[in-house]
């Protein structure tokens, strides 16, 4: 079930990109992301945790998180932690910095 | 016998002495902390470079050059994005393995290590910038520190990069032990004297009320409860001052109050309390530990931090981090 849900997840490692499929507001949609950097990253960390990861280290919250890959918020949630223990961070904030936080440029004055 | 965690963060307090001696009395004070029987190694290192990392000269605790040389070699083999990561954002103690893995550990290891070490605790103090120094032990297992033991030492920490902060502001030992500082207050607390913003009526009592807590924490304390004796004496008073220990000829004690606000240089239009909120959040700093480090109420870092988010037009901490990302490393 898992494997036939998302023909989309592609990915495109030769660029370092990866497709990431994603629903919101009723439409589907695919966000083209950097891949992590897996050099320095446990290979414990699971596909699921990995797709999560990319967005947690895009600022999305949980919510966005549940609605865009169709789990519950609490599924999200628990990734999210596993991830934490696994790559040793002590916050989200940490976890983003840890998985390569993408820089937002800073606001027009 | 138990080691003594307050005896770290009065280790980092030494400011007679040259910085080796500084880093050797850190190193032998974190020693009994971590040491697994192969030395214990302190070194000063500079990722603010974010290309590669530089690592001073190394401070042992029972050490054997073997490992000295290890950490050298393991050091040189980073990649920038190793530096960037693991020493930059990092709990203040974490393993190795933590940070990377047991498999890219074990390969590492294999490659520029002495065998049988399966792991590298290691405690590092750096500020924003990822300067400052490291006190490492090679372990012959795979460890994993608990979070109520990471809890405490993000504490010790922060008092360790804000005394290297002081020192790097005052590098002249001579003029380190010389200086009044801004204030000059008696064991109890009472200010003596004071000069600029020390003088006022409110920056007196906030002085009197950290330089008692700061002498609880050293009484019988911090043998019953060290964890409480490191909660209550806190990094840094009202964002703004280091106390620290002075003896004059007579053998009588003063505590002296330095000025060492942490410098937080991004280009935000925040106040200073502010930026200084801002760049500790985005290290992935909770509130209170925030609170801890620059010696503010938990109440008036998230004021400070409420305020920032709303002038920048952010709604998540971790926006302000990337926020602060791009702040600090130009961006093409």
């Amino acid at each position: 079930m898992k494997r036939g849900r998302s023909p989309a997840a592609v990915r495109d490692r030769a660029a370092g990109l990866h497709v990431l499929p994603f629903a919101f507001g009723g439409g589907r949609f695919a966000v083209l992301v950097e891949e992590l950097d897996a050099g320095v990253l446990p290979d414990t960390i699971t596909v699921a945790e990995r797709e999560v990861g990319l967005l947690v280290r895009r600022g999305f919250s949980n919510l966005e998180i549940a609605l865009g890959r169709g789990t519950s918020e609490r599924t999200v949630a628990n990734q999210i932690s596993s991830l934490m223990r696994k790559v040793g961070a002590g916050s989200r904030v940490q976890l983003a910095l840890r998985l390569g936080a993408v820089p937002v440029p800073l606001p027009a004055k | 016998m138990k080691a003594d965690l307050l005896q770290v963060v009065e280790a980092a307090y030494h400011l007679d002495g040259s910085d080796g001696q500084w880093l050797q009395g850190l190193t032998d004070a974190v020693g009994p902390h971590i040491d697994a029987g192969y030395g214990v190694y302190g070194a000063t290192i500079d990722a603010a470079d974010s290309g590669h990392m530089r690592v001073g000269p190394v401070a042992c605790y029972r050490g054997d050059p073997a490992f000295v040389r290890a950490i050298h070699l393991t050091n040189a083999s980073l990649s920038s994005t190793e530096v960037e990561r693991t020493y930059r954002n990092t709990s203040a103690i974490n393993t190795a393995t933590e940070r990377v893995g047991v498999a890219k550990w074990n390969e590492a290891a294999s490659r520029h290590g002495p065998p049988g070490i399966r792991d590298c605790a290691a405690v590092i103090a750096a500020d924003a910038r990822g300067v400052g120094c490291m006190v490492i032990a090679p372990l012959d297992y795979v460890h994993r520190y608990s979070r109520r033991v990471k809890r405490v030492w993000e504490r010790v920490v922060a008092h360790v990069v804000a005394m290297q902060r002081l020192r790097g502001s005052l590098p002249n030992a001579e003029e380190r032990v010389r200086s009044e500082g801004e204030a000059v207050l008696s064991p109890a607390g009472e200010v003596e004297h004071a000069l600029g913003s020390a003088r006022s009526a409110s920056a007196r009592a906030l002085l009197q009320a950290a330089a008692i807590a700061r002498e609880r924490a050293r009484g019988p304390l911090r043998r019953q409860d060290p964890e409480e004796a490191v909660e209550m004496w806190r990094a840094l008073v009202a964002g703004r001052w280091s106390i620290v220990d002075r003896f004059d000829r007579d053998g009588r004690r003063f505590l002296i109050a330095h000025e060492n606000e942490p410098q937080a240089a991004e280009p935000l239009a925040l106040t200073v309390r502010e930026r200084q909120v801002v760049t500790r959040v985005a290290m992935g700093h909770s509130n209170k530990l925030v609170a801890y480090e620059l010696g503010l109420s938990v109440g008036s870092v998230s004021a400070y931090l409420n305020t920032a988010m709303r002038k920048l037009g952010l709604r998540s901490r971790v926006d302000l981090a990337r926020l602060v990302c791009a702040a600090r490393s130009p961006s093409p």
